[in-house]
């Protein structure tokens, strides 16, 4: 194969792997936007998301004592929004887990010593201790340009009573445009 | 081999998500494609429980699901049907029943059906490869075992639904 010098030079400075990553909390029982900033950089051509979430609920014991614990619930759900005219890409607020890939980890605000939450009380406070996180398995496949200057939007919804955080990363191409873009020359 | 995705014909990713709530063995699903577009279903996600937790204040009562769900694509709109047979969802998607229990939120809230999941996480998925063409209908059939109804209200179980695919432009739609 021959390569062109000229045309892989040019090629290196119009496009470069890159990442976008909205990371939030969200509060109790609301609803919070987390969103990015394409930039002027470029286009960004995205091809797969990744994310992750805390599951986190905040119990009270038989004397009072109130304790986040990881409950091992998936407590968020999203909506995929491009700021460009608003096109919502998901048809519904999808829950999290469903979609994302590690998914769920632990959060350091947690407690999960439930001999001392319970303090002996006999209430079924809490369910079950789902302890585990997963590692990566599946980047979900997500082939779409997010023009410049443009938003990357994600509702997210949070019906635990804690705050619950989440992130999401898009993986992708930094494409620019040379009508929009001005490529710098040294 | 996988049908790649055209960039230049602007896909348009798009996640389909339904709460399917199992009443009867069988209930059915349909979602109506845009007009002016095609959609390319490529994977399908679907989760079911395989336990449910009912509480109260002073007890709780817990049933194992005894056989999965099963999941079929009808679309008899054409001419051949896509499956033989439904296929058990654990032999085609992620998360499915794997360590998924459902909770019925509070005996206070029975006239609603409010529930939660434990989560998940998406593992693999075969890939489907569907592709619906202009105003055509997703239509899936869903059958399994509903619970037994410990209390008249909560004799069902919830069925998570989520279909990616990408909405492509579609030449001879916009003639």
């Amino acid at each position: 194969m021959i390569y062109n010098a000229q045309q892989l030079r040019q090629n290196q400075l119009t496009q470069y792997a890159d990442k976008i990553l909205i990371e939030d909390t969200v509060p109790a029982n609301t609803e919070k936007l987390g969103k990015a900033s394409i930039s002027s950089l470029g286009h960004f051509l995205s091809l797969f998301i990744t994310g992750h979430f805390t599951c986190s609920k905040s119990i009270t014991d038989s004397i009072s004592n109130v304790s986040i614990i990881d409950d091992g619930i998936s407590h968020l759900r999203g909506q995929l929004v491009d700021g460009t005219g608003n096109r919502k890409l998901f048809s519904d607020y999808i829950p999290l887990d469903m979609f994302l890939s590690p998914g769920r980890i632990k959060s350091s605000t947690n407690v999960n010593n439930y001999a001392t939450v319970l303090d002996g009380s006999t209430t079924a406070v809490i369910a079950t201790v789902a302890d585990k996180s997963d590692s990566l398995f599946l980047p979900m496949e997500f082939k779409y340009i997010f023009a410049i200057n443009t938003e990357i939007l994600f509702y997210v919804k949070n019906d635990s009573n804690t705050p619950v955080s989440y992130a999401i990363t898009f993986h992708g191409f930094r494409l620019m445009d040379k009508k929009t873009t001005i490529v710098h020359k040294y | 081999m996988e049908a790649e995705i055209d960039l230049n014909k602007q896909p348009q990713p798009f996640f389909i998500f339904q709460r399917l709530f199992l009443e009867q063995p069988r209930i059915f699903y349909n979602f109506k494609i845009d007009q002016g577009f095609k959609f390319i279903l490529k994977r399908l996600f679907i989760k079911a429980p395989e336990k449910v937790e009912i509480f109260t204040d002073n007890w709780k009562d817990e049933y194992h699901s005894a056989e999965p769900v099963k999941i079929e694509f009808l679309d008899n709109a054409k001419n051949k049907t896509r499956q033989a047979e439904p296929y058990p969802i654990n032999l085609i998607s992620s998360p499915n029943s794997a360590n998924v229990t459902q909770y019925f939120a509070s005996h206070t809230l029975l006239t609603e059906k409010k529930i939660n999941f434990s989560a998940s996480s998406v593992k693999k998925s075969s890939l489907l490869d569907y592709e619906y063409v202009n105003g055509d209908v997703i239509q899936i059939r869903i059958t399994g075992t509903p619970i037994p109804p410990y209390f008249i209200i909560h004799n069902y179980i919830a069925i998570d639904l989520v279909l990616q695919g990408y909405y492509t432009f579609d030449e001879k739609a916009m003639v």
